[in-house]
């Protein structure tokens, strides 16, 4: 779990109890992500221990362990669920890497750019195998159906979103909003439908959670839009990487409904753009608060999601889910 | 008569996909490909999914091909054969098959450390040989759960 999440978890409930709780399924999660790496010997090992080591968030596995401590009636284990997601997030990244051609991910070298093509897809895949080897923990849940349903959706979202790059008629509102739950939110929610259901909640309670978890989603992949146009330089993350790649985020489609021009849709899409290009662009969406108004939808996601978990019991871990919806439409990393 | 239908209804399954991978600029396996694994499955296995097992061989097959071609396509053979995993693990799951799922694991795992290792292109031969094996598999449990001889 990154720093700033740790801090705010840990300081801000004053809760070391519940913070221990979590940090100890995620420690152990750890140690079997480590032992899910494959011999350490040959190269995929050495390189999938590198990948899973490094700092990400584990986002998904903790919104399934919050989900499933809020259910109250456990009836499996909760850590081999944790790695399963946590296994097919990291295979779709390294995948997504390679389609990209990303050379850094989490401030580490991209396995692709380190061992080639080959060895990255190789090495997604076997983190696939190791998911698949959790699959029967779960049988007759329904948890692995929806798994592969989202694992679907997933890969549809990214073709689409292949198929209409610099093209402003494809990359309609209505589309970009289906694209982010299909690459992002259907994960986060299916992290806490089957966190919900591997902690035995009945399917009412799954459900509510799982619409929780999407319109998190949907807040956390619409902050990281805004940040791929205002990010700060301190966090080492290269900007503009969506308007270069011809993908149209919401920020330039809410100031293109504000105020609709051709030169800028020329300019978008441009499949080579200069940097006089981008800053037009950029310009562009101040002059229309595209970022301020995607930040307004951030906060009424952010809302939805609070606003879905008033019918549920309260509990430490509610109050944690909530603070995590806040945290992360405001994040700045 | 019975072979020929089995055979029409796992294409209906699998109409969508292989539109999928011809739109996406890539040839559907051949006849010859696809009703190898196709009898592997009919000769070997009699009891309930046979066509989600069929469909199931069928859509690994084509996500392992797929997954061999990143050097030289790295964006669509990646993307298209994440999609053909998931479509196979859609059809994997209904046959709720444990002993299934962890073979498949086992195949998956070997062959990805193999293909960065070697790099041998995928065995087509012993993938045919594999899922024969986990077919007669599947029989001699369901024949053992209804009271048969093995």
């Amino acid at each position: 779990m990154d720093t700033v999440l740790r801090y705010e978890m840990k300081y801000r409930f004053n809760n070391e109890m519940l913070y221990g709780h979590v940090e100890n399924s995620i420690k152990l999660m750890e140690r079997m992500l480590m032992d899910m790496c494959g011999p350490s010997d040959i190269s995929l090992g050495i390189e999938l221990r590198r990948v899973l080591l490094s700092k990400g968030k584990r986002l998904r596995p903790t919104l399934a362990f919050l989900c499933y401590k809020m259910s109250g009636n456990p009836a499996y284990a909760i850590e081999p669920l944790m790695c399963m997601l946590e296994l097919m997030h990291t295979a779709s990244l390294i995948h997504d890497d390679v389609i990209d051609n990303a050379g850094e991910r989490h401030g580490e070298k991209t396995i692709h750019k380190v061992h080639g093509n080959l060895m990255a897809v190789q090495c997604g895949d076997y983190l696939l195998a190791k998911a698949m080897e959790q699959l029967h923990i779960y049988r007759g849940t329904g948890i692995n159906e929806a798994m592969s349903d989202i694992s679907q959706q997933m890969c549809i979202g990214e073709i689409q979103q292949i198929r209409s790059l610099f093209s402003m008629k494809k990359q309609t509102k209505e589309n970009y909003f289906l694209q982010v739950k299909r690459k992002t939110a259907f994960l986060m929610g299916g992290s806490c439908y089957s966190g919900a259901l591997a902690g035995g909640a009945d399917p009412l309670k799954a459900e509510i959670l799982r619409q929780c978890g999407i319109e998190i989603g949907i807040a956390f992949q619409l902050k990281d839009d805004i940040l791929d146009i205002k990010g700060e330089k301190a966090f080492g993350k290269p900007l503009n990487q969506d308007l270069k790649k011809g993908v149209f985020t919401l920020p330039l489609l809410l100031a293109m409904e504000t105020s609709p021009s051709k030169e800028i849709t020329l300019l978008a899409e441009k499949r080579e753009k200069t940097q006089l290009d981008i800053k037009k662009i950029i310009q562009f969406i101040s002059d229309c608060k595209g970022v301020e108004k995607t930040q307004q939808i951030i906060n009424e996601c952010s809302e939805k999601a609070i606003f879905l978990l008033k019918s549920l019991k309260d509990c430490p871990e509610k109050e944690i889910l909530k603070e995590l919806a806040k945290n992360l439409a405001n994040r700045k990393i | 008569m019975e072979q020929s239908n089995f055979y029409k209804k796992i294409e209906k399954m699998l109409e969508g996909d292989y539109k999928l991978l011809e739109a996406s600029g890539y040839e559907k396996p051949t006849e010859i490909e696809k009703y190898a694994i196709y009898e592997a499955v009919l000769e070997n296995y009699q009891g309930e999914k046979r066509r989600e097992l069929a469909a199931a061989c069928q859509c690994f097959y084509i996500f392992r091909k797929l997954h061999l071609l990143p050097d030289k396509q790295p964006e669509s053979a990646t993307l298209l054969g994440d999609y053909f995993f998931s479509r196979f693990s859609q059809c994997l799951i209904p046959i709720d098959s444990v002993k299934l799922i962890e073979r498949f694991s086992d195949f998956l795992k070997e062959d990805s450390i193999k293909q960065t290792e070697i790099q041998g292109g995928f065995p087509k031969e012993h993938y045919i040989a594999f899922v024969k094996d986990i077919s007669r598999q599947l029989e001699k449990t369901r024949r053992k759960s209804n009271g048969y001889g093995t």
